[in-house]
């Protein structure tokens, strides 16, 4: 016998031999879709169909939902001793069996709604044995939900439905996106800064290098609790490459602010087990222009591998811009005039590093490809463990990918980016 | 580099290595100044909060002397 025949049996046998006066009715929940159905019937016929329930707690969430009305079914009163029949799937909670029980039961006690699988209610139904059944979890797909006591109810427009409703115990928390995980964990508020990030997270969600990218710093926030966590995993956990920060660095309204002494932060990314070997794409927003100086901003060089931006060294000579993308050896760009907007350091091809640099393409030669085993500093080189050529230059914001972007993805991640820096009000 | 920055004993520097300021999980960073004494700087004794560590904030303060890169 399938389920729907013992659903039938099950009504009948109830409405016949439980000595309900004849105008009583048995409501019975059975699954219609992703929801949950009401069919009433009396004495064992089939009355009415309505009041879908939507499954799996969104009952408050969709208001008055017991309201909703099959076509041709009128206003009914009941007083009635009801069984409602749940069908859940395996695994969900119980939310709406408990939910729906709540609603039934709100109008008289608050009396606990147990549960049983349908196949032990049919036996003992069948058996009636109908007082005092002891009832334990199902393990099935169906749960049968036994109020044991009348109520009164009114299936359509009545106004005991809002008061129903309004007693239901909330939803279960709906999961946080990442975005608003992000907003809770930083505790931002704001809606100057809410607006702006969630543009750029929405807009980066439909851009082709957004599963490329598993880290982006917006530093947002105003201090370090905040700028800290990675707006893509936003867990306050190594693996979420939430960042340590160390030293005296500040944290203000405009982004993270090294001193350029001994302030840095470990971002807990190694291109090792995460990254293509041989592309990659990482960089900042600089807020500050600074002379040649051996400084550098994002990255780590293990003794034989290096992955890395100094914007404006000197090195044989002076206001070059150095990087590094898995290289063995150090690639240098002369002529540089300023150090900040967006920095991406990124590799798509085995033999050169395909850069961007504020608005420019920057083509350097790179025959190696290995990686760095060191994770990547922000704000000072992680130079074989040990932080070095700290930076003084304050950043907007800080990513890192695991593969190269192609040339459209480099320009449509600098748009974004742009954007997003110039809502924050920081852009240079 | 007009950095403010106390100065501190090799036991210090240890103690402080590594350890978290405040709440949020940042950590001190005590380097070497010119002097080849260990310093931290002022802004890691302002965000200082831990119980533990709150003797930073009775440090004196001096300007940072420069490592000699000559």
């Amino acid at each position: 016998m399938n389920y729907s025949d013992k659903l039938a049996e099950i009504s009948e046998k109830i409405a016949k031999n439980i000595g309900l006066p004849c105008e009583n009715a048995v409501c019975i929940m059975r699954r219609q879709g992703n929801g949950a159905q009401l069919i009433t019937t009396r004495n064992g016929r089939t009355v009415a169909v309505n009041a879908s329930v939507p499954f799996g707690g969104y009952i408050r969430h969709e208001g008055n939902v017991m309201v909703k009305r099959a076509q041709g079914c009128a206003t009914h009163e009941y007083q009635t001793l009801c069984y409602a029949v749940v069908h859940k799937r395996d695994g969900d909670s119980l939310e709406l069996a408990d939910m729906v029980a709540a609603a039934i039961i709100n109008s008289n006690t608050r009396e606990r709604i147990e549960v049983m699988d349908i196949d032990r209610i049919y036996e003992e139904i069948m058996d009636e044995e109908l007082a005092n059944v002891q009832v334990i979890p199902t393990q099935g797909n169906l749960a049968l939900v036994r109020v044991r006591f009348t109520i009164t109810f009114t299936l359509l427009d009545c106004e005991l439905m809002p008061k129903i409703c309004a007693a239901i115990p909330p939803p279960p928390p709906i999961p946080p996106t990442d975005l608003q995980m992000f907003f809770d964990n930083t505790g931002i508020t704001d809606p100057a800064i809410i607006a702006p990030i969630t543009v750029f997270y929405n807009t980066a969600a439909g851009r082709s290098y957004r599963p490329k990218t598993p880290i982006f710093y917006p530093f947002v926030g105003g201090n370090a609790d905040a700028h800290k966590y990675n707006l893509f995993n936003p867990y306050d956990t190594d693996a979420a490459n939430r960042l340590t920060f160390f030293g005296g660095g500040l944290h203000t309204a405009n982004g993270y602010a090294p001193n350029g002494l001994n302030a840095y932060a470990n971002t807990y990314y190694t291109e090792i087990g995460n990254a293509v070997v041989g592309r990659g794409n990482l960089g900042y927003y600089s807020r500050t222009n600074t002379g040649s100086v051996q400084t550098c901003d994002i990255g780590s060089n293990d003794g034989a591998n290096s992955t890395n931006i100094f914007p404006r060294v000197t090195i044989v000579m002076p206001d070059r811009l150095y990087l590094r993308h898995g290289s063995a050896g150090a690639q240098f760009v002369g002529g540089q005039t300023q150090t900040i907007r967006l920095y991406q350091c990124n590799r798509v091809s085995p033999t050169e590093i395909r850069a961007r640099i504020n608005g420019a393409f920057v083509v350097a030669m790179e025959p190696f490809i290995a990686q760095c085993t060191r994770v990547h500093y922000i704000a000072a080189l992680n130079n074989v463990g040990t932080a070095q050529f700290y930076s003084a230059r304050q950043l907007g914001c800080a990513f890192i990918a695991n593969d190269g972007f192609t040339d459209a993805e480099l320009i449509d991640f600098e748009t974004d980016v742009n954007a997003l820096m110039t809502a924050l009000g920081r852009a240079v | 580099m007009n950095i403010k920055v106390a100065k501190l004993n090799s036991e210090q520097a240890h103690c402080l290595t590594n350890c978290c300021c405040d709440s949020s999980g940042s950590r001190y960073n005590p380097i070497k100044d010119g002097d080849g004494d260990y310093i931290i700087t002022e802004a890691e004794i302002n965000a200082t909060t831990n119980p533990e560590t709150m003797w930073v904030k009775s440090l004196p303060l001096s300007t940072y002397i420069p490592l000699n890169t000559a």
